[in-house]
């Protein structure tokens, strides 16, 4: 009787993670950028070139611990289909360094932390300002190239 | 340890149930895109040139990259270069004939441009008592014949019309040599004679 008494105590204790097993998502995660597009005109020499305007994230979470993440495509030119790699594009500075060394380049051929947060409740707030670069070689043929930067969320609910 | 062996067993199930719902939940979380931005670049054509001077007959020192006194030049425009004051002399003091000049020319280009040439042209030279035709005045480079022979050596091509000095058919950055000669007669009256060699860039559409 006494171990069953133990075994019951045990269960008990485990009642709050058992629930947990099917977690209650307490809201969505969202996220507004703007602009939705940003452009990069090279005009010189191969070197470092600011987007035309940088991009405000705003972020809404209903979850309690979030990173926000961003990545860039591939850029291909709209008439040849000649494709410039994903490392043309980067930002200033990054979330990791807080963006106290604004010199660096972090290359977006691979996810990028830009923001971490906690409930948010139901407006959105600022989460990261990003002022992308586009980093030039003699190699980038002239022309029009298009890709995109996605955002995704890692949350835990 | 074994008075109650059902008892232990639930025992053990209920801490084995706990540590499988501890490590569910440090594994469970949610991920997923939640936008985009659209980025679009325009890089323009590019060409930065630049036109140096070596002791003649020297060999070109590696790579030049666009400095001071270089000129940048937009494709589908002609680039004329004028950079830093370089001169290259013809001493004729002796008797007439063929005279090297006394400095090779280094022509570097850098582009993004799939296929460009530099051309090189003169309207000869000129002087008070005087003047001495473009005809007289010969360059070779990497782009000249090499079987020509005007009666000043081989491979040099008179500057009666533009020639080709040199040319790129892939993007980064290359330097070209073009050495000068000038043939003087009996003909041509003593006198300090000056011209211009004009190097014109042809961005290929």
């Amino acid at each position: 009787m006494r171990a069953l008494a133990i075994a019951l105590l045990v269960c008990l204790v485990a009642y709050p993670a058992l629930a947990d097993i099917h977690p209650h998502y307490q809201g969505p995660f969202a996220v507004q950028v703007n602009p939705p597009q940003v452009s990069f005109h090279v005009d010189g020499p191969p070197g470092v070139y600011e987007a035309n305007v940088p991009v405000n994230v705003q972020v809404t979470s209903g979850f309690r611990d979030w990173s926000l993440f961003c990545e860039a495509s591939y850029l291909t030119e709209v008439t040849s289909g000649v494709t410039l790699p994903a490392d043309r594009i980067c930002l200033a500075g990054s979330f990791q360094d807080t963006y106290t060394d604004q010199k660096s380049l972090v290359t977006l051929n691979q996810q990028v932390v830009i923001g971490r947060g906690t409930f948010t409740g139901p407006t959105f707030i600022d989460s990261a300002v990003l002022n992308l670069k586009f980093r030039s070689q003699w190699e980038d043929r002239p022309g029009t190239y298009v890709g995109q930067i996605t955002f995704t969320f890692l949350a835990t609910p | 340890m074994n008075s109650n062996p059902i008892g232990w067993r639930l025992i053990a199930g209920a801490v084995v149930m706990l540590l499988l719902v501890s490590a569910s939940q440090a594994e469970d979380q949610v991920s997923g895109q939640v936008g985009a931005v659209n980025v679009s670049a325009r890089i323009e054509p590019f060409m930065a040139v630049s036109v140096a001077l070596t002791q003649s007959g020297r060999q070109a020192q590696g790579t030049s990259t666009s400095g001071p006194g270089s000129t940048t030049v937009r494709a589908g425009k002609i680039g004329l270069l004028n950079t830093q004051p370089t001169t290259i002399e013809f001493a004729a003091l002796e008797k007439p004939g063929v005279i090297d000049a006394d400095k090779d020319v280094q022509i570097s280009v850098a582009s993004n441009i799939k296929g460009w040439s530099v051309t090189c042209s003169s309207q000869g030279l000129s002087c008070s008592s005087g003047s001495i035709p473009a005809e007289r005045i010969f360059v070779k480079s990497d782009y000249t014949n090499p079987a020509v022979d005007n009666g000043v050596g081989l491979g040099y091509e008179s500057l009666t019309a533009p020639r080709v000095v040199a040319a790129g058919s892939a993007a980064g950055e290359v330097t070209h040599p073009a050495s000068f000669k000038l043939n003087v007669t009996w003909e041509d009256k003593p006198g300090s004679y000056d011209g211009i060699l004009t190097f014109t860039v042809l961005p290929e559409p």
